[in-house]
């Protein structure tokens, strides 16, 4: 059966009652799975069928597999460029959208524009946490003490805010298409209820446009809109130097999500060789960071079932979740482990179905401590990180029909360059053709990662078609530009 | 997919490895240049490993520093490296190979390698204070809560009860002792316990280790299961020769990726600096070497941390839940030919000779799993395929299918619990599967017990067997305490569906009574949930060491003036 529409983010509520919101939801969602479909489309050679499918409108026959892909909540980009040690207080830090991204020397900001012009001036003044697997904390100490109160973690898309606001929202194509009623009261108690009573309406929305410098599909410069005076602003004091929310890195949104799950259903080959382990294969789609454990991980289990024929979607309700946090060797000051029903709360999404939207970790009042009084493996709790490393984040796949596609098997479309001296796993990703920057070696290049002797027969009508696809590969992107990874 | 099976090139001249070949592997321009090994300082356990069917380990406590500093310089000489290890072992299988059988009447040696605790080597250097593992400082006792290992001192296996390493009886110095034949392992302990003796060290614990064989399958762990399969290849040479390497590559030059990637078929190559300090480590490349591995002291390079624990197996009760369990499946109808054997490989991953489940599903096949040409060949994520190999050799057992899911080789099997293969992780990509590697040097204890599966079958040692468990790695944390804390005792990773690590696993998990949990797939590809509290293993006794290069046991450990 066709799935009637989609939920919002963990079932959760606050749509219920608002005026056609829920629709609204689903017409997004259902929307941005279109365009990235429409944008497979554009890859693959004429005729060939997409294996991602919009669930509420193919009902595709054949078994059915449901695979939860899961990750760990603490940054790996953080760990790789820094070390454990620098990555934990890195991690409580709020970062600029004007500035360098942290341990990704290379990558460009955010949102480019002149450094010193008025447009960027604006972006320099929002702040942003720089986690992005999907999950973000905010650690709360005594100010007298230092010691750590309490940790809030939320997988909240901003989406679901910006829906919350009554925002239009951007299609695939960047274009403002998706109008939501909203409800401002009820975001203002929310707000209120879980991040500050202070918190006033006006605090919550832009005050003037937000662009940036892009670049049309000729390649000349553009102004590019991000988001308009009045909407809601995501990087608001509430949700960054004063509070948390939801998430506020700039890769962490749904949008994201199910475009990097329709990019991974491309199967790729290099040598006539299907491209299979997770990292090649980054390098070679370019949909997402080698440095994280999030994309590589999603893409790759994407791609395993592609590769075995079947149709492809994330499960309904669409969302990122925590799924479930580990407390193995976690103990209390007299050596106790401890309950972590007790220590570590849900307060929003589905705790049962591990759809966890946000939690919040304290030790509870009649114990009369604090979190860094617990330790882990007998080392005391110092920062967030340190239970972060032990959630799990998750999205659902599902396959059906295994058996059912033949898609041949792309060319790269992209590389990835590595300077060791930098780091060990972070690399830049590049069109196929452009040129190596000084210090950087390209990866890869015996097809490492590929697997299989012989050109496999069907994949090489599938080449001279999709040769064509290398080039427009990052102007075909549908994510608005500034939302790309 | 189809893939054609690979033709013999008739101009490629076959290789097969001698005693001394300095060639033992690819020297095209694609082969990355391999770090030299100091393969007189390394000790040998570490690399290549010692690999005798009888082993000792003796653990001491010092308690005096100036006489442990002079033991130390006595025990050196006897202390085994890389090269002498390895020259032995090339030897011994030039030899079997031509006599077709183990040449034990004529070939014998008896190794030796030491290690120490944090507290021992903070008295012997004051250097010491500059190690940076937290585990390594804090101990294995205090880790352990977060091992799986029972807390409650009602259980055994709680540290409380342990018979070393626990709150109070954590061993100073540890020596391990490997020989062919056992009068000579002997006589090596007397030797060593006396000159211990006489420069104050108490030997605290000692127990040997022998390897098991049972209806012609060697290296058996007492479970029942052929072990010390699956171990890294590690890079490396042993000269600065091009093409001198540690590990001898098997898969033909010209097949490409395969012959940079791989030792034997399937067995990954990983750079040294995963294991050995001072050497470079892996990138998300793996044919790119990373930066070089440190930690704190720099006396450390060349050396390695080593881990131990003692694992009491309860070989009865194991088989018990998979005769219980198996007949349970049969009545259901779930799967033909389910068998206690069948059931324990889907949770182990191998059958019991070693054949990995991946790549037969039907019985065992012993044949498979003694041949190192193929019995870690497989895959996860892709359809395995032959290979040309430099020794003309044909891999003719059944190959292992896609199986990203764990419809076939369960999620919740121990060997795709502690090795994702080329599928993806929570960790990260393939560079995440890569940086968890062990090698594995451990041995079973106590006699094994005969007709497990006969409940009735009498046990004169009353249940004293288990695994002795070493590993060695650069990082206690990310590599061993990774694989326990973060994928066997974690339900849900490295991959789902899964669960926990059923055969092998502790679950130390708040309120969940040690039960693990998983699920495996029926042959219409349902799930059957399985689940057991049984306690299988109890950790019994272990802890946390550093096995130094010999220059800096000679240089900074037994140097009197630095205390
Ligand atoms: C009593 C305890 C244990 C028993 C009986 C046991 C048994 C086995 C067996 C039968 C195999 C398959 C043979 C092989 O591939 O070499 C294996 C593989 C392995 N075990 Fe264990 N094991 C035990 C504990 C552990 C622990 C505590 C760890 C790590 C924390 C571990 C890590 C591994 C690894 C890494 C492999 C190789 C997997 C692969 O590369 O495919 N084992 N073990």
């Amino acid at each position: 059966m066709k799935l009637e529409r989609f939920h919002p983010p963990g079932n959760m509520t606050d749509f219920n009652n608002i005026p056609n919101q829920l629709q609204q939801w689903s017409d997004a969602i259902s929307g941005w799975i279109d365009g990235a479909i429409q944008i497979e489309q554009g890859r693959l050679p004429a005729g060939t069928p997409v294996q991602f499918f919009n669930a509420t409108k193919t009902d595709p026959s054949g078994q059915s597999f449901i695979q939860d892909i899961i990750w760990n909540a603490f940054p790996r980009t953080l760990v790789l460029a820094y070390g454990k040690e620098m990555a934990y207080p890195k991690s409580e830090q709020l970062f600029s959208l004007g500035d360098k991204r942290p341990g990704l020397p290379t990558a460009p900001p955010f949102f480019p524009c002149p450094v010193g012009s008025e447009m960027w001036k604006l972006w320099k003044d929002l702040l942003y946490r720089p986690l992005d697997e999907y999950c973000e904390f905010r650690v709360e100490r005594d100010p007298n003490t230092q010691k750590i109160l309490r940790i809030i973690f939320t997988s909240e898309p901003p989406e679901y805010w910006q829906a919350l606001h009554g925002d239009e929202l951007q299609d695939a194509n960047g274009n403002f298409a998706y109008k939501f009623t909203g409800d401002k009261n009820l975001m203002l108690d929310l707000y209120h209820e879980y991040v500050s009573k202070e918190v006033k309406l006006e605090d919550l929305a832009c005050k003037q446009d937000y662009d940036y410098m892009g670049t049309d599909k000729d390649g000349k410069p553009v102004k590019i809109q991000v988001f308009r005076k009045g909407d809601y602003n995501p990087y608001n004091m509430w949700n960054s130097t004063k509070g948390i929310m939801h998430l506020s890195h700039p890769n962490n949104f749904i949008q994201a999500e199910i475009q990097l799950g329709a990019d991974a259903t491309i199967l790729r080959q290099k040598n006539g060789k299907p491209v299979v382990q997770a990292d090649a294969l980054v390098c070679c789609s370019g949909y997402g960071g080698t440095s994280r454990s999030s994309d590589p991980t999603i893409g790759a289990s994407v791609n395993d079932l592609a590769r075995l024929g079947a149709y492809v979607t994330i499960l309904d309700p669409i969302g990122l979740y925590m799924h479930d946090l580990n407390t193995e060797g976690f103990t209390k000051p007299n050596g106790e482990s401890i309950d972590p029903r007790e220590y570590f709360k849900v307060v929003r999404g589905d705790e049962a179905g591990g759809m966890i939207e946000r939690a919040v970790f304290e030790v509870p009042a009649k114990e009369g401590f604090t979190v860094s009084d617990l330790k882990i493996g007998g080392v005391p709790i110092n920062w967030g990180g340190q239970v972060a490393e032990h959630i799990n984040i998750k999205i659902t796949g599902n396959a059906v029909g295994p058996g059912t596609f033949k898609n041949p098997m792309l060319p790269c479309a992209t590389f990835c360059c590595i300077d060791v001296k930098v780091s060990n796993a972070l690399t830049r990703v590049s069109d196929i053709g452009d040129p190596i920057h000084t210090g950087y070696q390209e990866t890869f290049k015996n097809d490492q990662g590929t697997f299989g002797q012989t050109l496999v027969s069907d994949l090489k009508d599938g080449l001279s078609s999709a040769v064509q696809e290398a080039k427009p590969y990052r102007e075909m992107s549908g994510i608005p530009a500034h939302k790309k990874r | 997919m189809d893939t054609t099976s690979p033709v013999p090139e008739n101009n490629i001249e076959l290789k097969n490895y001698t005693a001394l070949s300095r060639e033992t592997g690819p020297v095209n321009i694609d082969a990355p240049l391999e770090p030299v090994l100091d393969i007189s300082d390394i000790q040998g356990n570490a690399l290549p490993g010692f690999n005798k069917p009888h082993q000792y380990v003796l653990c001491f406590k010092m308690h005096d520093t100036l006489s442990g500093k002079k033991f130390l310089k006595e025990i050196l000489p006897h202390i085994s490296t890389l090269e002498e290890v390895l020259a032995f072992r090339r030897l011994y299988r030039a030899r079997k190979k031509r006599l077709g059988y183990k040449p034990k009447d004529e070939l014998g040696a008896t190794w030796l390698n030491i290690s120490f605790s944090y507290e021992c080597t903070k008295r012997l250097t004051p250097s010491a204070a500059a190690f940076k593992s937290e585990a390594f400082k804090v101990g294995l006792a205090e880790r352990s809560s977060s091992l799986g290992d029972p807390t409650s001192p009602d259980n055994e296996g709680s540290p409380h009860n342990w018979i070393l390493g626990g709150k109070d009886n954590v061993p100073d110095v540890f020596i391990i002792i490997g020989g062919d034949r056992q009068e000579q392992l002997q006589e090596k302990v007397v030797f060593v316990k006396e000159i211990a003796t006489a420069f104050k060290l108490e030997c605290i614990y000692d127990e040997e280790m022998n390897t098991i064989e049972s209806d012609g399958v060697t290296g058996l762990e007492h479970f029942g299961f052929k072990d010390g399969i699956s171990q890294p290849g590690v890079r490396g040479r042993l000269s600065d020769m091009p093409g001198d390497y540690l590990q001898e590559r098997y898969i033909a030059e010209n097949v490409l990726p395969d012959s940079l990637l791989y030792g034997y078929p399937g067995q990954f190559l990983s750079w040294p600096g995963e294991f050995i300090f001072g050497y470079p480590g892996q990138t998300l490349d793996p044919l790119i070497p990373g930066s070089i591995s440190t930690e704190g002291p720099i006396w450390t390079k060349n050396g390695s941390f080593m881990v131990f624990r003692r694992y009491k197996q309860d070989v009865k009760m194991f088989w018990k839940y998979m005769l219980d369990t198996s007949d349970e499946l049969s009545k259901q109808g779930k799967f033909t030919d389910m068998s206690p054997q069948k059931l324990a490989a889907m949770l182990i991953g191998r059958w019991p000779g070693g054949a990995p489940y991946a790549r037969v599903q039907d019985k065992d096949d012993k044949a498979l799993g003694a041949d190192k040409m193929a019995n870690n060949y497989f895959r996860y994520a892709s359809d395995s395929c032959p290979v040309n190999m430099v020794n003309g050799y044909q891999d003719n057992y059944p190959q292992s299918k896609a199986d990203p899911i764990g419809l076939t080789c369960p999620m919740s099997g121990h060997i795709r619990k502690v090795n994702t293969r080329d599928t993806s992780n929570d960790a990260g990509g393939t560079l995440a599967s890569f940086q968890q590697r062990l090698l594995r040097r451990g041995l079973p204890y106590g006699p094994p017990l005969f007709n497990p599966l006969d409940p009735n079958t009498p046990d004169p040692a009353k249940g004293n067997r288990g695994l002795i468990f070493l590993s060695y790695q650069v990082s206690i944390e990310n590599q061993f305490e990774f694989l326990r804390n973060r994928w066997m005792s974690n339900r849900f990773s490295p991959r789902n569906p899964g669960g926990d690590d059923i055969a092998i696993g502790l679950n130390g998990n708040y309120d969940q009574d040690r039960v693990r949990a998983g699920m495996v797939f029926d042959e219409e590809a349902q799930p059957v949930n399985l689940s057991t509290s049984d306690q299988w293993i109890t950790p019994t006794g272990g802890g946390y060491f550093f096995s130094p290069s010999l220059s800096a046991i000679t240089h900074v450990l037994s140097e009197s003036n630095n205390v």
